[in-house]
Formats: structure tokens, C-alpha cells, sequence
């Protein structure tokens, strides 16, 4: 099997507290990974530490043949081939959804029009964010990531606050993505109808660690501990309903 | 210079009572507890307005008032400008030159400590609020002890030294002022720029400075309207050649040049009120964010 992101044994201290304690996780190339856990479980700060926004303090990362974190190695963000929606979106409130693309796309007018296309913003160019709906809000920030046309897409509960049928809207159009521009995606969540839904394999994470990796049939035959059996019950029991 | 002492550890103590208090927040919102209608009138908040319109009264308003009494007229008033115009061009020069230098200089280092909260970021903070707590002749005497050599006699003898005297002492408010417009930033706008690929002064360009420039015109303002008034440190400092408006009134007040005292006096009330209205109209139509 080939493995796009390959992460072994990370531990990661932020201001003195161990947030990541040992982390193990192999993401295959193209697949929709979900990692679901529980607020405060280091899942956001994984997704940092993969796109390059913090150093480990022990463990390493490797993309594709490349190691681009260890005690030794940190291959700037920039140079990862990595798109990322933050949760909050960090969207820019002094550009229009056209200066958003412009300026990390280098003005390749070509592909900024198709993903704005592709994602429905094509008659909001001239918009600022504050004048977008949050779906569209979501939706130029998904933009945004992929016109640097990234190898693999990190995206950090990127659907918080919107409606289930936007909800519903979004996560399809991410699978859409997925396929289209064959792209690696980890997706983070909390919600486990959301991650029901999103993912093809999920990790659960607890405690700053994957506790068990699977397909969500996996997952709720053989839980490997309570906590996991305790996570996925809303879903046994709406599959029972 | 040692009676600055109590104040200097006045200051870093009120220093450490705001960070501990407020902490990096960039504002406080004081309300009326959420009452309704004219239960506000009755609030604390409605007689802490009362007492503000009471000291802005008697120690703005009245005094301007009485400023504009003694003038007698319009033309004493083009008279007293035609006699400064010289010290009203070089004041308006320098505090052009302040507010550029000081709010550069204050944004760089509210960049640099809003990112960074570390101890070195934390030391350097508070060395520059305790800028804030030298008096002005304090200030003055120490860039005379510091300046006045041989060696350094370039700077001294020149209007140099009268802006280094002007970013010692307003650097604390740019920065202030610096600090709190950065820290509405947040850091992940810039964040994602670097997956773009692009850092350094781009980054700087394209994310943080349109969002920032409110509090950088604001410090601009601040800093320009409070050099143009300076007259304690710049009194002390003054290099030969050169005398600011402020020192001009300061000299024609020991020959009791009453009606050319008032309305050179008036002429920097008038500037600094310009600069302020200036600022708050060109803010509502141009600069506004969105």
C-alpha cells in the first residue's frame, strides 16, 4: 500500500503541556481520512503539526519519500504541497473572493475561474467576506486552499455552524473534490454523524492519540476500548432507530 | 533624576496590574448592565459620563474658550501666525517626522512582541511603557547626559536629537496603540498566506497591514497632535537654530504677550483638533473596513 503521509510517534509539547502523546498514523494516497475525537483531544493541533505550523517534539512525519518533520528536519509550510481550511475559516476581511484567489493562485486567471466555477462563487468575485453566506464563506475557503493545488488537504471542522442540509451540501461537494482533483484529504471532526457521512476510513483520537484506525463497520463491530464503543453510540443507535 | 524613581516603580506596577487584569484583550467594552431605557441614566456608567463632561469642561473647553476671549479678533490672530510662521513650519515638520518614525518603529515592535510573548518580548513591553513614566525634563536630562560628547555631537547639535526626545517619550502610546490593532489579527490570516508560499514583507503588505492601518492611522494622529505640543523635554534639548512653536509660546509668555501667546496657543488647539477630524472623516469614508 502506498502511504501519502506517514506519521510515527509524534509528540508535540504547546506552552509546556504534552498536547500530542505519541501519535501513529498512516493515510493511504487519495483517501478521505477522518479523525474524530473529542474537543481538546489534539486533533487541531495534528493538523498543525502536519502543515508545518508546529515542531515536534519527538516523532516524525513523512509526505510521500520525503520526512518533512523530526528533531532535525522542518520543511517549511510552504513547500509541503498542503491546502488548509482552519475552522474559523481565517478568511481575509479587506479581500474580495476574487483578491482571496489572486493572491495565492499568481494570478492564474485560468484555474482561479474553474475551482470558482466549481465551487459556485463565480457571480461573488467582487464580494467580501463579511457580505457571504457562511456555506460561501466555507465554500471560498475551500477555494482558497486548492488553488495552490495541493496534494493533500487538511481540513479542521470546516462545516461547524452551518445547517444539516448545508452540511449535507458541503461534505458532498468535498467528495466531489476528492475525486476530481485526486487529493489526499484528512478531515477532523467532532460530530459523528458528520464524520459518518464524510469518511472512508476513520481514526478516533483521545487524549493526544489515535486509539484505533478502520472503516466504520470496523469500528462499531470491534470498538478496542470503551472510549471508542462510548464515541461511536450515537451512531449504533440511530442505526438501530 | 533619582526623583523619577517612585514613579518608574509606580508605573511598572500599574504595568503589571493591566496585564494581570486585562491581559492581551485589545479593548474593554464598559456597559451599562445590559438596563434598558432610562434605567442608564441612573447607572453607574451614566455618572462616570457626568463626571467626564465636568473635567472636560473645565480643563478643555474652558480654557479654549478663554483662549478665543483673548485673541480679540481675526486679525491678531493672522498676526501671531505670521510672526511663528517659521516655528509653526518647523513644529509641523518635526511632528510629521515623529508620528512617521514612531508609529513605524512602534508597529514593527507590536508585530514583533503580539507574535512573539515570550520573556524578551515581555522585557522589551515593558521598558517602553516605562518610557511613559519619565517626565519630560527627566527625559531631557538624560539625552543630554547620554548625547551631549565630542563623538556624538552630531546628533546632538541637530533637530535629531528633538526627535529622538519626541519617540522616547510617545512611543509608549504608538505602541499601545499598535499592539491593540495587531492583536485583532489573528495569526492564522497569516498562516495560510504561508502555504501560498509567500512570507516576509508580501505577507506583511498583503495581510497584516490593511487590516492594521486603523491603528495606524490612529497612532499617526496621536503621535503627531502630542509633538506638536511638546515643549519639556524639547525645551531642554533644542539645538541651536531651531525653536517649535511650543517653545516660541513658552519664550513669548516671559514678555507677557498675551493676545500672541492666546493665539498661538489657539493655532495649536486649532491643528490638533484638524488632525482629529480629519482623521475620524477620511476613517468613515475611505478607510473603513469592511
Amino acid at each position: 500500500m502506498e502511504f501519502e503521509i506517514e506519521i510515527t510517534n509524534l509528540e508535540v509539547h504547546l506552552q509546556g503541556s504534552k498536547v500530542l502523546r505519541g501519535v501513529d498514523l498512516r493515510v493511504l494516497r487519495g483517501e478521505m481520512l477522518v479523525i474524530l475525537g473529542p474537543s481538546g483531544c489534539g486533533k487541531t493541533t495534528l493538523l498543525r503539526t502536519i502543515a508545518g505550523f508546529e515542531s515536534p517534539t519527538d516523532g516524525r512525519i513523512r509526505i510521500g519519500e520525503t520526512i518533512v518533520s523530526d528533531q532535525n528536519v522542518h520543511v517549511p509550510p510552504n513547500l509541503r504541497k498542503i491546502g488548509m481550511v482552519f475552522q474559523d475559516l481565517a478568511l481575509w476581511p479587506h479581500l474580495s473572493v476574487d483578491s482571496h484567489l489572486q493572491l495565492v493562485a499568481h494570478e492564474n486567471q485560468e484555474l482561479i475561474s474553474s475551482i470558482l466555477e466549481r465551487l459556485q462563487l463565480s457571480d461573488k468575485v467582487k464580494c467580501f467576506p463579511s457580505q457571504l453566506s457562511g456555506g460561501e464563506q466555507q465554500r471560498l475557503a475551500i477555494a482558497r486552499a486548492l488553488v495552490t493545488k495541493p496534494e493533500i488537504l487538511l481540513l479542521d471542522e470546516p462545516f461547524t455552524g452551518l445547517d444539516w442540509q448545508l452540511k449535507d451540501e458541503s461534505i458532498t461537494l468535498i467528495k466531489k473534490i476528492q475525486e476530481d482533483f485526486n487529493i489526499t484529504i484528512i478531515y477532523v471532526t467532532h460530530d459523528q454523524f458528520e464524520a459518518s457521512k464524510t469518511g472512508e476510513r476513520f481514526a478516533i483520537m483521545n487524549d493526544g492519540r489515535i486509539i484505533q484506525v478502520g472503516t466504520l463497520v470496523d469500528l462499531l463491530d470491534k470498538p478496542q476500548d470503551e472510549f471508542v464503543a462510548t464515541i461511536l453510540n450515537p451512531l449504533k443507535t440511530y442505526n438501530k432507530l | 533624576m533619582a526623583a523619577a524613581t517612585p514613579l518608574i516603580v509606580l508605573t511598572i506596577l500599574l504595568i503589571i496590574a493591566a496585564k494581570t487584569y486585562m491581559g492581551d484583550v485589545p479593548f474593554i467594552v464598559i456597559s451599562g448592565g445590559g438596563r434598558a431605557g432610562s434605567g442608564l441614566f441612573y447607572s453607574p456608567g451614566y455618572a462616570a459620563a457626568s463626571v467626564f463632561i465636568i473635567i472636560f469642561s473645565m480643563s478643555v473647553l474652558l480654557p479654549v474658550f478663554d483662549l478665543i476671549a483673548q485673541v480679540h479678533g481675526w486679525k491678531i490672530f493672522w498676526k501671531a501666525c505670521a510672526i511663528a510662521n517659521k516655528q509653526i513650519l518647523q513644529s509641523v515638520l518635526l511632528a510629521v517626522a515623529v508620528a512617521l518614525l514612531t508609529t513605524t518603529l512602534a508597529f514593527f515592535l507590536a508585530y514583533w512582541i503580539n507574535r512573539g510573548r515570550n520573556l524578551p518580548t515581555t522585557l522589551v513591553e515593558y521598558a517602553c511603557y516605562v518610557l511613559f513614566s519619565l517626565p519630560a525634563t527627566v527625559t531631557g536630562i538624560a539625552l543630554i547626559l547620554l548625547w551631549n560628547r565630542p563623538e556624538t555631537n552630531f546628533i546632538y547639535g541637530r533637530p535629531a536629537i528633538v526627535v529622538i526626545a519626541h519617540i522616547m517619550r510617545f512611543l509608549p502610546f504608538a505602541l499601545v496603540i499598535c499592539i491593540a490593532g495587531l492583536s485583532g489579527i489573528d495569526r492564522k490570516l497569516e498562516e495560510v498566506y504561508l502555504l501560498a508560499g509567500k512570507d516576509g514583507l508580501r505577507r506583511l503588505k498583503d495581510i497584516i497591514l490593511p487590516p492594521a492601518k486603523s491603528s495606524i492611522w490612529v497612532s499617526l494622529a496621536v503621535c503627531f497632535i502630542l509633538s506638536l505640543g511638546e515643549v519639556g523635554a524639547t525645551l531642554l534639548v533644542v539645538p541651536p537654530g531651531m525653536e517649535t512653536l511650543p517653545v516660541r509660546i513658552y519664550s513669548l509668555m516671559h514678555y507677557g504677550a498675551n493676545k500672541i501667546v492666546a493665539s498661538l496657543g489657539l493655532f495649536l488647539v486649532a491643528l490638533s483638533l484638524l488632525c482629529g477630524v480629519t482623521l475620524t472623516l477620511a476613517w468613515r469614508r475611505k478607510w473603513n473596513l469592511r
